[in-house]
């Protein structure tokens, strides 16, 4: 991970919606879904808008208020931890991203990430099943036939 | 275990064809085509029944919005039929088993103009034809019926037909008046089912304890889709003034008892209502309920994900469409007391409010 490379967020699965500076994510394909604080959230918003690691430190120094010490590392964790959840991905810069970075004011926190799982397993397959003689698949306990 | 016989070259159009065909035949093999015709959300929908075999399953949580026959004029027709009672027997699907993807989707076979889903779980197949508005569900025993089915039937292809730019179904119970309502959003457990039972013994009207249809244009709309009540039977003996509902000796003995309101409190049952608000239940414990405002992004977390990952078929614009109605309404957190007058209280003052 540079500081020139500009990130992405991952399509199709990743959706995503901002109210207020409060960003909702969620993964369509695993059942995960996420809750950034309003660091998180500001990040997640220059992500959207393709910059570079350097465009979104360079961005926050100038609208996050408050003690900034470590911000480049946390943003780099930050950055890591999306990428590993897989919402995310990198690419090398275009050079687009930096006119796009700019927000209100915000209390500078380090960059944090929830994430809920609590409806993975309505993604889970029922694997308990027989094939009936014409080759459908239905719930245990039938009798098999058509 | 043997996997399904598998016909690539067979596509969705040649399948759904296929299955209209076994459709016309089951309804001979069983006496004859039973067509039922209901209003949802201002539109005709027409169920075409093989005979009178899965009637019982399917009809009864919609029989509140049913409408005058009128052949010919459906917006959209389903054609249902069970291979049991029909004595029909189905081609083999042309997909492998492992074609069949989370939430039913069947891979290979939903493009723009159709839409299969296949439940492993339940063994219902679903197939819309979006271009002649023709839907299919088939089952091999209607009689085994899973009680989800019969509860909220037709769940996906509902979804599928109804859901656009300005419309969604979500998972979700709703109660209200005639000039406003709420949406009580949440997972499995949160107090949906309890609360909107509780308002059954007030002013308030009942239009869904687990799916509606969202409306956000022209106005913000709830749309009614079934009026079954599940609960779980141990949460049985908190409404003894509602416990007669739950006594019917066909409700099954499965993890939730299963109601239709529509036998018992017909007159509680509305279509639906502008929406005024979505509150997220939580139980609480206390005596009393409360109401503290949350934030939008809140909501929509309790909202979205349960919708997406239970409706067949939701996706990107379904999230869009949840968020454009979520960011015009008020949300709040509604804590739970146990005594239900004081929850149905706090919402009754709340629309009260709202609707002067």
């Amino acid at each position: 991970m540079t500081a020139d490379m500009y990130y992405r967020v991952n399509g199709p699965n990743i959706v995503h919606e901002d109210f207020d500076g409060e960003m909702v994510v969620v993964n369509l394909e695993t059942g995960c879904y996420y809750a950034f604080n309003p660091v998180g959230s500001a990040i997640w918003g220059h992500i959207e808008k393709g910059c570079t690691l350097a465009e979104m430190t360079g961005a926050l120094k100038q609208y996050c208020s408050g003690n900034l010490a470590g911000l480049e590392q946390s943003v780099t964790d930050f950055l890591g931890e999306l990428a590993a959840e897989q919402l995310i991905s990198t690419g090398p810069a275009t050079g687009n991203g930096e006119a796009a970075c700019s927000s209100p004011e915000i209390p500078y926190a380090p960059p944090e990430l929830e994430k809920f799982t609590d409806m993975q397993d309505l993604l889970l397959l029922d694997p308990i099943h027989e094939v009936d003689e014409s080759g459908w698949p239905h719930p245990m306990g039938g009798d098999g036939e058509n | 275990m043997p996997t399904p016989k598998s016909n690539g070259a067979t596509r969705p159009a040649e399948f759904f064809e296929r299955l209209g065909q076994v459709h016309n035949a089951a309804c001979q093999a069983a006496g004859g085509r039973s067509a039922h015709f209901f209003n949802i959300a201002g539109r005709r929908v027409e169920l075409a029944f093989a005979g009178t075999g899965l009637e019982r399953q399917i009809l009864p949580a919609l029989e509140h919005l049913r409408s005058p026959r009128q052949e010919g004029s459906a917006d959209l027709t389903v054609s249902l039929w069970d291979s049991v009672s029909t004595g029909q027997v189905m081609p083999a699907p042309p997909w492998r088993l492992e074609d069949c993807a989370e939430r039913g989707e069947v891979r290979g076979f939903n493009n723009e103009r159709f839409q299969t889903a296949y439940f492993l779980g339940s063994g219902v197949l679903n197939m819309l034809d979006r271009k002649r508005n023709e839907g299919l569900f088939w089952v091999r025993d209607g009689s085994s019926l899973a009680i989800w089915e019969s509860g909220a039937p037709l769940l996906a292809l509902l979804n599928w037909w109804f859901s656009d730019e300005t419309r969604q179904l979500v998972h979700a119970a709703a109660i209200g008046y005639p000039e406003g309502g709420i949406l009580l959003a949440g997972k499995g457990g949160s107090g949906k089912s309890t609360t909107a039972l509780a308002s059954l013994d007030t002013d308030l009207f009942y239009a869904g304890d687990d799916y509606c249809l969202l409306e956000v244009e022209p106005e913000l709309r709830v749309h009614s889709l079934y009026n079954s009540a599940k609960l779980n039977r141990d949460n049985l003996a908190r409404f003894p003034g509602l416990g007669r509902l739950f006594d019917r000796p066909s409700a099954r003995i499965e993890e939730k008892a299963l109601v239709f309101l529509r036998e018992r409190a017909a007159a509680k049952l509305t279509a639906g209502f502008p929406l005024q608000g979505v509150f997220l239940p939580r139980v609480t414990g206390l005596t009393e309920t409360t109401l503290e405002p949350i934030s939008s992004a809140r909501a929509m977390r309790a909202l979205a994900p349960s919708s997406l990952f239970q409706l067949c078929g939701a996706g990107k614009k379904s999230f869009r469409v949840m968020a454009g109605l979520i960011r015009e309404v008020p949300c709040h957190q509604l804590n739970l007391g146990t005594d239900l007058n004081g929850v149905t209280t706090v919402i009754r003052n709340y629309l009260g409010t709202r609707n002067g």
